[in-house]
């Protein structure tokens, strides 16, 4: 099983996940857009794949 | 003329007088619409349902009206292509020929009697629905898809998921199993940055069904064979008779894809039933709408029998006929719901051999990326009943030995239990051994019984 990746929008505090392929860009900063408030925000990549969101919430 | 999505309408009214809703109340394309959809099937009504009172994008009164759960009754999918429930995906197969298609011209087109283009265009005029709560946005979903391939000539085509981002930008998703993507590789392989792609939106459903084919060929030739005439095609406003579009269809999108641009698309909820996680995906820039003049405007919804049938008696066909050749003895194929109708099959076969349901199991799951599961069953075991199914995997399966199990194979990524592409399919043989009294007889009330019992009579 691959393994989700979630994500918190710093806007509206909502979490939702993402792809991995969204991870498999090779770029250290990852653009995402909240599905709830519509707001774009970038979020590091090394962050994402540590779960900070996850353990912070 | 083809037959055309008013054409079926007028036909099921006939034959199905209360199979058609019309909802005339004021209603958002946000979650509205699914919200009602899903209110009706908790009353197990499964309805066309037509919106005529459906906002656009802007908010203000659509010029087309919506409709949706076109395809959401097996009954109706069989109607289709004048067949019935059990017998629909062996028809279509007979029929999935190729029948060449015929140029018409633009006065003959339906589709050519409104034309926006260039800065006219405005998908912001559509009713594009927003479906489930975690979507990212509106999407076209019963978008089928047409991509030309550069190096055959030849057009597949394929519903997939597309969110419209601007008044005429999209974002397209298919999956990397997909003729598309193949095809889109192709034109990056020739560094060619944008990619002619054709939107039909709204036909009569044998012809959706007709170009939701399997086969790798000029799919609007199939679609000619599933309608019994010639696919009527008219040029693009776009690429003129480079790429030509469906002639009787309510409404045509032509953009071009770019094989550079991307953005952000999805989450979406998809057929498995959970959401696909946010990704990126190939921007596309809408040159043209066309559409006749009273077009409507067609909605698949996602994850719902909707979703379901308006693949899988096409699957089932494909199936069939590729597992015929190896096995000939195969009776028909069914891709239940239990399993979102792409993920599990239940395949009937007569066999000749106790080696046969493997080889029917390892034919039916590299025949479709998405198709985990097969259950083989005997002639006796109806197909249609999950529950007769699972009976025969209960008495007549020993795990030990009836398992055939494939790791590593291709599937499809929005399988939550899957590793991105990459999963495990499997298959039961839950058929009877070979032979006339190798097992024990299934039990029966004698049927000249049965036949004289009228239970009315002693109620």
């Amino acid at each position: 099983m691959a393994k989700i990746y979630y994500v918190k929008c710093p806007e509206c505090d909502k979490k939702y996940y993402i792809d991995n392929i969204l991870l498999e860009q090779g770029k250290e900063d990852i653009k995402m857009k909240c599905p709830y408030c519509k707001k774009a925000f970038i979020k590091k990549r090394e962050d994402v794949m540590n779960n900070q969101d996850q353990i912070n919430s | 003329m083809n037959k055309d999505l008013t054409d079926f309408l007028n036909e099921l009214s006939e034959k199905k007088a209360n199979s058609i809703l019309r909802i005339t109340k004021e209603v958002s394309p946000e979650y509205e619409v699914p919200a009602i959809l899903q209110a009706l099937e908790n009353r197990k009504m499964t309805p066309v349902v037509i919106f005529e009172n459906i906002k656009n994008l802007k908010g203000e009164k659509s010029k087309l009206p919506l409709i949706i759960n076109l395809f959401g009754h097996r009954e109706r999918i069989a109607l289709a292509i004048n067949s019935t429930m059990d017998q629909v995906s062996l028809d279509y197969a007979k029929k999935e020929k190729p029948v060449t298609s015929k140029t018409v011209n633009k006065e003959e087109a339906q589709v050519k009697q409104v034309i926006q283009t260039g800065e006219n265009v405005d998908l912001y005029e559509l009713p594009v629905v927003t479906h489930h709560e975690m979507d990212l946005g509106p999407y076209l979903t019963a978008a089928s898809a047409w991509v030309k391939d550069p190096e055959t000539g030849w057009t597949n085509c394929a519903i997939i998921r597309i969110m419209a981002d601007g008044p005429d930008k999209l974002v397209v998703n298919f999956n990397a199993a997909r003729h598309t993507n193949y095809i889109v590789n192709k034109y990056k392989e020739r560094g060619i940055d944008k990619v002619p792609m054709v939107l039909m939106i709204g036909h009569h459903p044998a012809f959706y069904m007709g170009s939701q084919t399997k086969i790798l060929t000029n799919e609007p030739d199939i679609i000619g064979g599933i309608i019994g005439e010639p696919a009527e095609l008219v040029p693009s406003e776009t690429w003129g008779s480079d790429f030509m579009v469906p002639a009787q269809a309510e409404l045509v999108i032509e953009c071009e894809m770019s094989t550079k641009q991307v953005d952000i698309e999805a989450p979406f909820g998809e057929y498995t039933g959970y959401y696909g996680g946010q990704r990126i995906n190939p921007v596309a820039k809408v040159t043209a709408i066309t559409r006749k003049k009273d077009a409507y405007y067609l909605d698949i919804m996602p994850g719902h029998a909707d979703h379901f049938l308006i693949d899988s008696p096409m699957i089932e066909a494909y199936l069939y006929n590729r597992i015929k050749e190896v096995v000939p003895g195969t009776k028909n194929v069914y891709m239940p719901v239990s399993g979102s109708a792409r993920l599990h099959a239940y395949i009937q076969v007569k066999k000749s051999n106790d080696a046969e349901p493997k080889t029917v199991i390892a034919s039916a799951l590299s025949s479709d990326y998405r198709l985990k599961h097969v259950i083989v069953v005997d002639e006796d075991v109806n197909i249609y009943d999950d529950e007769e199914v699972l009976w025969a995997v209960a008495t007549r399966s020993q795990w030990d030995k009836d398992l055939l199990i494939i790791p590593g194979i291709m599937g499809t990524r929005l399988d939550p239990s899957a590793n991105g592409i990459t999963t495990t399919k499997g298959g039961i043989d839950a058929t009877m051994p070979c032979g006339e009294n190798a097992y024990p007889k299934r039990i029966s009330i004698p049927r000249e019984v049965m036949d004289r019992i009228d239970l009315d009579s002693y109620l």
